[in-house]
């Protein structure tokens, strides 16, 4: 039989709590509290007798009505941040008050309701001390991520990124990029992008050395700890749902000019696109700049006109030819207009969608967690896409009281059809945007073959510099395949009380095959390729620990633990290309018509290590950790190859500790001093040769370029860090503080020297970098109402690397360059910038100062060759801003990302204004220009420049390619980064269902975006040489926003 | 548990020691490959042979240091193991030994030429004597250092060792008569370019009475590129045409073309679209020579020859023509004795039969008043610098020490009215050589294209 039982609700100081939800356990049905904290509820007889009560910033209650009627409840206000438990170092869970560093978790359904295919870029804006940099080649890309500023001088892609741990499992965050061999690089991805964000409960960001020193030499840069979700906790069988569908398009498009169309001088018309200019070139139809005649619809022959033979004048292949070559037929001219959506119709719009699908079962002798997600992305760019299927599994089984074995599995595929090219080249789209011509009609280039030639011969509006982009993206592919398992075993052994021994063994093993091909007529294969690269990499790491805690007395506790840890590191990478194929449109390596050539690389390393740590709690108030590490590496020399790091952190409660006013609530002050070591790449001792590709049917090796060092010695970073955490008005208020500084010295780099000497760099340890840092976050409930919650974060980051010292007598070291050099200067900062520009008067006391110098001859700026500083990349704060609000079911929340300070260069500009396609490069074309600057004088004082010359020949000066200087903007930006909005189905509308939770959100990310340049987004990292350059923006895609809807459903 | 780690250590990639052949093969490929592609685009251009429509900043003398520096220091090691090899006990070989004398002096004339001061006593001595920032030796030192080798390499080839197995030598397979007979002719070069500084007439006279240097075209120093892979193919074949296109007939070279009546125009250029020659100016900016392009059309390049097709156009670093114009103007200037004329007329012959043109032709071209031997050394060079078409850029060097022909700059040269006679040092030198680069800048006067190098000083004509 049905029966009622009422109640009131109240707070701690009996307080009545109105709009409470009570409700049955385990059914639909509930209730909510009136404006005195009453209700009544009806529980049906074949249910059980418990109800729960929930509120929004209480801690939820059940209870057990069992032959009661009426009953009063007390909310405990729930103060989880003071309980809060992390996940720390080598996944050990500590409660976050005793911890003596920073440390900031984000949870999974953070993750899983405003989707980013590559879980790195979720942690953007979100974390003081993070920034995240998505890479440029759409969904699927690479992201950066820097913690805490960059330490090391070493180039790599990889040198800075955090360590990412996956339950306990280190996982390679490799940034696979690869160019030569003609081809221009590609990004296939960071290795963490292969982490689905489906399957995490929780991404922690422990920052700096003092937090990472148990992971020794690869947490230097900070650790990334995800915690993927398990069964635990569930009652009897779990099933959720996700489902989340998002569609991209444009945030940022170059602004082209729609005045003017390719050509040289005012003029062009078409006759062959520059295929064979002797023979039938037409006027200025192989120059590939817009400096042509007017858009104003006069008749002009152009690739799409019809001919007289029934041809397109862009049929070069087809159109009768008289005996000399010359074209038999006419063209009949059209009218020369603009198409000022040209470039946005190519584009088109890009979605996402993925599905989740996840089981998940307890009991008392353990769980399990399966779950399988396929994601599916198809880009902006026409016939390019990523795809993900992760099948993960995992469970844990209580063998006896005292020994548990859990396990995990994570299999992923990630693959594409084809990724965008990166960088500067004619494989890049991007680079033919910027080279176009704004009376290009895009739909004449969709159907790219010149009929009857398919498979041979591309269809073009250019035949000596460019390929038509349709037929870039549908025949000149970029595919990869990645499988990737990430897998571990453990054990778990209570010995004896307070003695706890675990045993781990966990593998990271992935296989990629990328395959480019490349179509006759191609102009870098003008008899096509074929490429393969394979990429193997795996790491092994077992481990084990053994923990000893005691209770002491009653103020004192203490644990101990040591542990080892072996690690294999294996990689293999192998290249196998046909540059030239004999049969159009067959990719095979049979199909070559030349010898392959080949490139291929394998290596493994070891490092032993061993570990002890221990920390003391007095009073529950006052916390002391201490930690050692000692590792072997088998890439350093035998003499030098064991190194150790200490670390010791002590936090304070001082508001357990001294009495403190009732405004406080919690009071913590903490410090750390830490030391980590850092070992060297394999085979970094001694020099060997290298094989080039045969010549005539001659072998070839090179000389070794870089001189090895068998006396290395393993790099060292000292670190300290302060910090601060208080809160007030019962944590309504809180504010985060930490500063820190680490000096890393003794750097393993390949230090460049004058080629003269037979290297062009030799391995070296030095330099010393300091970077100091600032890091506040700050939370708010500045509203709770019953109905209501308001909750506000805002997160403030400024850090900066100085270079304090290089090596003796170097004060200037290229770190890495593509145009500009990022440049380490004794005393300069890192990021700092170098380049060209143009000479400008520098007599502060002239009233000319700092105006260009201009040549008389030509009326144009000189160009001064100097390398100068041009600017840095780094930003002088990041500030990330979040709020969220909650009434009754709904939630809403928006995520602004805010970095101020800081240079890039655009390369999109500097060529877009040297070829005219951009929209600044208008004025002046029918009058000329004056350049604005001053003359030298033979005596040393300046007159104004009066000389004009023509537009092309301005802009084209003005922006060319060693001037940097020109392209130079502010990296400055505020990015709408995230919008969420959420409705929580109530459980009345599935009668027959039982569900426990559905919510269906709407997302968008990346929504708008505010910054000093029109024409690129300052976020950017460019690609060059296998690496990644932060500072210049390289042909990137235009960036994207995205939008969607986002279901997840749990019963 | 750290036993294995040094065998865990070892590359397993690539060696530590390699033999002779393998950077043989290397050093002979990327010299004579990439001295040949300079000549082409922009030897040819500096001695206004060709002139470009496109990105004609080269003609303008908007300089830098052009690469030169980064290709010859970055091959020199390889030269440098090869002679190491050569000379070790149980490596020994005169042969090898011979080839890199002579390919070391051939890198260490070219820097010095190109450039002026160079590191030379101190170069390369990063490995084994911990020299990573050498100082800078001036052009006359380096002069000696390189006749010292080239008199050297005579004596190791000499002994005419034999290679057996795989040579590595994409020139002459390890010939050491053959390769003798190159030293011997840079020797007569680089002589004859110090002849203004010194008297090099007993050297040069010992040379020739040995004879052991080219004398036939089939002697010439050439790689014939296979066409096998892209590597070893002519570089433009595997460009983008546009690349090609960018190249045209420059209206100086147009002016000797017609004077001469020469053959050599219709094999290396092609007709406009008019069916005409046509040239274009070189020192045209972007937008004069775009505008020129439109209202002229100038020739392009024979693309047959150096754009379609992969192993037409060869590479080479001396040829018989040079060297038989290198005694003309010897005897010209009575540093040898013999007839100039005679050699003169050998020149033209090795030059115009190397490019295919028939004897009978050769005659009627020799018979030519404008073409005849006057004992003019305007004539002498400017043929000399014909026939350097795409040799590096002797034909450069050569107007530097005697002003022949006449090279004036184009009307938006970007260097007043002088004619640049040397590239900038590499900017990489500022920050890793400071002190010495400073001192040599000191030593020299500067550094900007129009510092003259000590060869090209001298008053002894």
């Amino acid at each position: 039989q049905d029966r009622v039982v009422k109640g009131t609700v109240t707070d701690a100081n009996d307080v009545p709590l109105p709009g409470a939800t009570i409700r049955v356990k385990n059914t639909t049905i509930g209730t909510v509290t009136d404006i005195e904290g009453n209700f009544a509820i009806t529980i049906p007889e074949n249910e059980q007798n418990i109800i729960e009560i929930t509120f929004i910033g209480f801690k939820s209650q059940a209870i057990d009505v069992t032959g009661k009627f009426n009953v009063n409840i007390k909310l405990q206000e729930d103060t989880q941040w003071l309980d809060e438990v992390v996940v720390t170092a080598l996944g050990i869970k500590r409660e976050t008050k005793k911890l003596a560093y920073a440390v900031q978790e984000v949870s999974g359904e953070e993750l899983s309701e405003a989707k980013e295919t590559n879980v790195v870029n979720s942690l953007s804006g979100k974390m003081a001390g993070v920034q995240v940099t998505g890479g440029n080649s759409g969904v699927g890309s690479s992201s950066q991520i820097i913690i805490r500023g960059e330490n090391s001088l070493n180039p790599s892609p990889n040198a800075n990124s955090p360590l990412f741990v996956v339950d306990g499992i280190i996982i390679n965050n490799n940034i696979n990029s690869v160019g030569n061999e003609g081809n221009m690089a590609v990004d296939f991805g960071n290795g963490a992008m292969d982490i689905n964000p489906d399957d995490v409960e929780t991404m922690t960001v422990l920052k700096g050395p003092n937090a990472t020193a148990l992971y020794g030499s690869r947490g230097a840069n900070g650790v990334v700890l995800i915690t993927t979700k398990s069964g635990k906790g569930t009652k009897g069988i779990g099933v959720s749902i996700n489902h989340s569908s998002t569609f991209e398009t444009l945030l940022t498009l170059p602004k082209y000019q729609n005045e003017y169309g390719q050509g040289s001088n005012g003029q062009f018309a078409f006759n062959d696109g520059g295929q064979n200019r002797s023979v039938t070139g037409g006027i200025n139809d192989h120059v590939d700049e817009s400096w042509g005649p007017a858009l104003n619809g006069q008749l002009i022959p152009q690739h799409d006109s019809p001919t007289t033979s029934g041809f397109r004048a862009g049929d070069v292949n087809l159109r009768p030819r008289n005996a000399d070559g010359s074209f038999a037929d006419e063209i009949i001219a059209t009218p020369f207009i603009a198409h000022p959506d040209n470039i946005e119709d190519f584009f088109k719009t890009g979605y996402t969608i993925s599905n989740n699908v996840a089981l998940t079962g307890a009991n008392k002798d353990g769980n399990f967690r399966v779950s399988f997600t396929d994601l599916n992305s198809e880009s902006i760019v026409p016939n390019s896409n990523f795809k993900r299927r992760t099948y993960a599994l995992n469970g844990a089984y209580n063998l006896t009281d005292r020994l548990k074995v859990s396990a995990s599995m994570n299999y992923i595929n990630s693959n594409s059809d084809n990724r965008p090219v990166n960088s500067y080249g004619t494989e890049n789209i991007m680079y033919l945007w910027v080279w176009f011509g704004r009376h290009i009609d895009m739909n004449s280039l969709r159907n790219y073959w010149q009929p009857g030639l398919e498979n041979v011969q591309q269809f073009n509006y250019n035949y000596n510099y460019h390929d038509n982009p349709y037929f870039n993206v549908y025949e000149n592919t970029n595919a990869f395949n990645r499988d990737r398992v990430i897998t571990n075993m453990r054990l778990d052994m209570n010995l004896a009380q307070g003695l706890d021994l675990m045993i781990r063994t966990g593998l990271d093993y992935s296989n990629e095959l990328d395959k480019r091909k490349r179509a006759y007529s191609t102009q870098r294969f003008p008899n096509g390729q074929y490429r393969e690269d394979y990429t193997f990499a795996q790491e092994q790491n077992t481990d084990f620990l053994l923990a000893y805690t005691k209770n002491l007395n009653e103020d004192l506790d203490f644990g101990i633990s040591v542990g080892a840890n072996n690690r294999v590191t294996k990689n293999r990478y192998q290249r196998i290309s046909a540059n030239s194929l004999s049969i159009p449109g067959i990719y095979n390596f049979g199909n070559a018509a030349q010898p392959l050539t080949t490139s291929d690389y394998d290596s493994e390393f070891r490092v032993n290590s061993a570990y002890a740590f221990g920390n003391i709690a007095y009073k529950n108030y006052l916390f002391l950790d201490l930690t050692a590490r000692n590792d072997w590496s088998s890439t350093l020399p035998e003499n030098n190859n064991s190194y150790f790091y200490p670390s010791a952190g002590l936090s304070a409660i001082l508001s357990d500790m001294f009495e403190m006013s009732q405004v406080i609530s919690f009071a913590k002050f903490r410090a750390g001093y830490a030391v980590v070591g850092n070992d060297t790449n394999p085979y970094n001792l001694v020099a060997t040769y290298g094989f080039g590709d045969t010549f005539n049917g001659f072998s070839r090796v090179y000389s070794p370029s870089e001189l090895k060092n068998s006396n290395l010695k393993p790099e060292k970073t000292n670190s300290i860090e302060l910090g601060a955490d208080v809160r007030f008005f019962g944590n309504r208020l809180g504010i985060d503080l930490a500063v820190y500084q680490s000096v890393t010295k003794n750097q393993i780099i390949a230090l460049p020297v004058s080629n003269t000497s037979g290297y062009s760099s030799r391995v070296i340890n030095a330099g010393e970098i300091q970077n100091r840092g600032l890091e506040i976050t700050l939370n708010a409930t500045p509203i709770r109402t019953e109905n209501f919650q308001w909750n506000s974060t805002v997160n403030f980051t400024t850090s900066r690397g100085t270079v304090k010292e290089l090596t003796d007598g170097l004060d200037f070291y290229t770190i890495k360059s593509n145009y500009l050099t990022v440049g380490a200067k004794v005393g300069g900062r890192i990021g700092d910038l170098y380049g060209t520009g143009f000479q400008k008067v520098e007599d502060a006391s002239s009233p000319h100062y700092g105006e260009w110098i201009i040549d008389p001859d030509s009326g144009l700026p000189i160009v001064d060759n100097t390398l100068r500083k041009l600017g840095n990349y780094t930003p002088d704060f990041m500030v990330g801003f979040q709020n969220s609000f909650q009434y009754r079911n709904f939630n809403f929340s928006f995520l602004f990302d805010w970095r101020q300070g800081g240079e890039f260069h655009s390369r999109t500009v500097a060529i877009g204004g040297t070829t005219g396609m951009l929209d600044f490069t208008v004025p002046g074309r029918e009058t000329g220009i004056v350049a604005a600057g001053v003359i030298a004088n033979a005596d040393g004082s300046y007159k104004e420049n009066t000389k004009s010359v023509a537009a092309s020949n301005y802009y084209s000066h003005v922006y060319k390619r060693s001037n940097e200087e020109s392209s130079m903007f502010s990296a400055t930006y505020v990015k709408l980064r995230e919008l969420k909005l959420g409705y929580n189905l109530p459980p009345k509308w599935f009668k027959n269902v039982s569900f426990n939770a559905a919510t269906l959100s709407i997302v968008g990310r990346n929504l708008a975006l505010w910054t000093e340049n029109n024409h690129v987004d300052p976020e950017t990292i460019s690609f060059s040489g296998g690496t990644v350059i932060p500072g210049v923006e390289d042909m990137a895609l235009p960036s994207t926003r995205s939008f969607g809807v986002n279901l997840n459903l749990e019963f | 548990c750290t036993d294995n780690f040094e065998e865990i250590n070892t590359n397993p990639n690539a060696p530590e020691a390699v033999s002779a052949n393998l950077l043989t093969s290397t050093v002979t490929s990327e010299i004579t490959r990439k001295l040949t592609y300079e000549g082409y685009s922009d030897g040819n251009t500096i001695t206004q042979l060709m002139a470009k429509n496109n990105f004609p900043g080269f003609g303008q003398f908007d300089w830098g240091d052009q690469g030169m520096w980064n290709f010859f220091y970055g091959i020199l090691p390889e030269i440098s193991d090869i002679l190491e090899i050569s000379r070790a006990e149980e490596t020994k070989n005169s042969t090898y030994e011979g080839i890199a004398l002579t390919m070391r002096a051939l890198c260490f004339a070219n820097l010095t030429d190109l450039y002026g001061n160079v590191p030379y006593s101190e170069a390369l001595a990063g490995k084994a004597e911990g020299i990573f920032t050498p100082v800078y030796d001036d052009q006359e030192l380096i002069y000696n250092g390189v006749l010292q080798d080239l008199a050297d390499a005579d004596a190791a080839l000499a002994k005419g060792m034999n290679i057996t197995g795989v040579t590595g030598d994409v020139i002459y397979d390890g010939n050491p008569e053959q390769w003798r007979k190159l030293a011997n002719s840079l020797r007569l070069r680089y002589l004859l370019r110090i002849s203004k500084q010194r008297d090099v007439s007993a050297e040069m006279q010992a040379v020739l009475s040995a004879g052991n240097f080219i004398q036939t075209n089939a002697d010439n120093a050439v790689l014939i590129y296979s066409g096998t892979s892209n590597t070893d193919s002519w570089p433009e074949s595997t460009g983008r045409i546009g690349g090609f296109d960018e190249k045209s007939l420059c209206t100086t070279a147009l002016g000797y073309f017609s004077t001469f009546n020469d053959p050599r125009l219709d094999v290396w250029f092609d007709r406009n679209s008019d069916g005409k020659w046509e040239g274009i100016p070189i020192g045209l900016n972007q937008d004069s020579a775009r505008a020129y392009d439109d209202a002229n059309s100038p020739s392009r390049l024979d693309v047959n020859l150096f754009y379609y097709s992969a192993t037409d156009a060869q590479a080479y670093i001396i040829k018989n023509s040079e060297v038989q114009f290198i005694l003309a103007e010897a005897a010209e200037r009575g540093i040898i004795a013999g007839d100039a004329a005679t050699y003169y007329n050998a020149g033209i012959r090795a030059s115009l039969s190397y490019w295919g043109v028939a004897d009978t032709d050769i005659d009627t071209y020799l018979a030519q008043p404008e073409v005849a031997y006057d004992g003019s050394l305007e004539l002498l060079l400017t043929q000399k610098t014909i026939a350097l078409w795409n040799v590096d850029y002797q034909g450069w060097f050569n107007y530097r020490r005697t002003g022949l022909p006449a090279l004036k700059p184009g009307p938006n040269t970007l260097n007043g009215s002088l004619y640049p006679v040397r590239f900038l040092y590499p900017s990489s030198e500022q920050t890793l050589n400071t002190n010495n680069y400073k001192a040599a800048v000191d030593a020299m006067g500067g550094d900007n294209i129009n510092v003259k190098g000590w060869w090209e000083t001298g008053n002894r004509y």
